[in-house]
């Protein structure tokens, strides 16, 4: 059965409105995301995403987990 | 409102310096950042084997405090970055057309109810092709150094 427009439209605002009331339509806190890495790290982080080398890592990760590949 | 993938979000938890990564920051801390349990998940995934790359390499050389200083960041989500439960997109995952694997329709169903973009690290050709089918916009973000 194709699902229609309004089908999704419907449950996308049910979805909305439920979460706009439980305050879920933004983050918890606003403000700076700081976290406790050290530099060496940081500059790690910062080679394999420019490398390439963190996508290689995560695919493998999820090798033969279709529900988690990104294709 | 930006939906981020595993990539993009590492890159704001470690706080890089690039442009692109400045922008992202910035957006995070207007409260405009979410991301997705499977996103989380698969980064989740990867801290915690070990792998081939500069950040293995680096946890492999540092002190124990250090090691756990970084699972703890990235093993927290910080409240500054949003997530939507599944209890609020498992009806709209289940509303979107064609056969979806669970990270594509979590995070298409997400953009939907925030009326957000996706931004990935990669070409996403199923992101991309079921994103387009329902309106969403996804943005390809190029980390370079």
């Amino acid at each position: 059965m194709a699902i229609s427009t309004g089908v999704l439209r419907a449950a996308a605002e049910r979805a909305r409105a439920a979460a706009s009331e439980a305050g879920e339509l933004r983050p918890a806190r606003i403000g700076k995301v700081a976290t406790d890495i050290p530099e060496a790290i940081r500059a790690a982080i910062r080679e394999d995403l420019a490398s390439g080398a963190y996508q290689r890592a995560a695919q493998d990760a999820v090798a033969g987990d279709p529900d988690l590949a990104q294709g | 409102m930006i939906v981020v993938d595993d990539a993009l979000l590492l890159a704001i938890l470690a706080e890089q310096r690039g442009a692109a990564e400045a922008l992202l920051i910035t957006a995070a801390e207007a409260g405009e950042v979410f991301t997705t349990g499977s996103w989380f998940w698969r980064l989740a995934r990867v801290v915690a084997r070990p792998g081939q790359g500069a950040l293995s390499r680096a946890l492999a050389a540092s002190s124990e405090d250090e090691q756990r200083r970084v699972h703890d960041a990235l093993d927290q989500l910080p409240a500054e970055i949003g997530l939507l439960s599944m209890r609020r997109l498992v009806p709209v995952m289940a509303a979107l057309p064609g056969q979806l694997n669970l990270l594509t329709a979590e995070a298409v169903a997400a953009a939907v109810v925030l009326g957000a973009r996706i931004a990935v690290s990669t070409e996403s050709p199923l992101v991309t092709t079921a994103a387009a089918s329902v309106g969403v916009s996804v943005d390809v973000v190029d980390l370079c150094l």
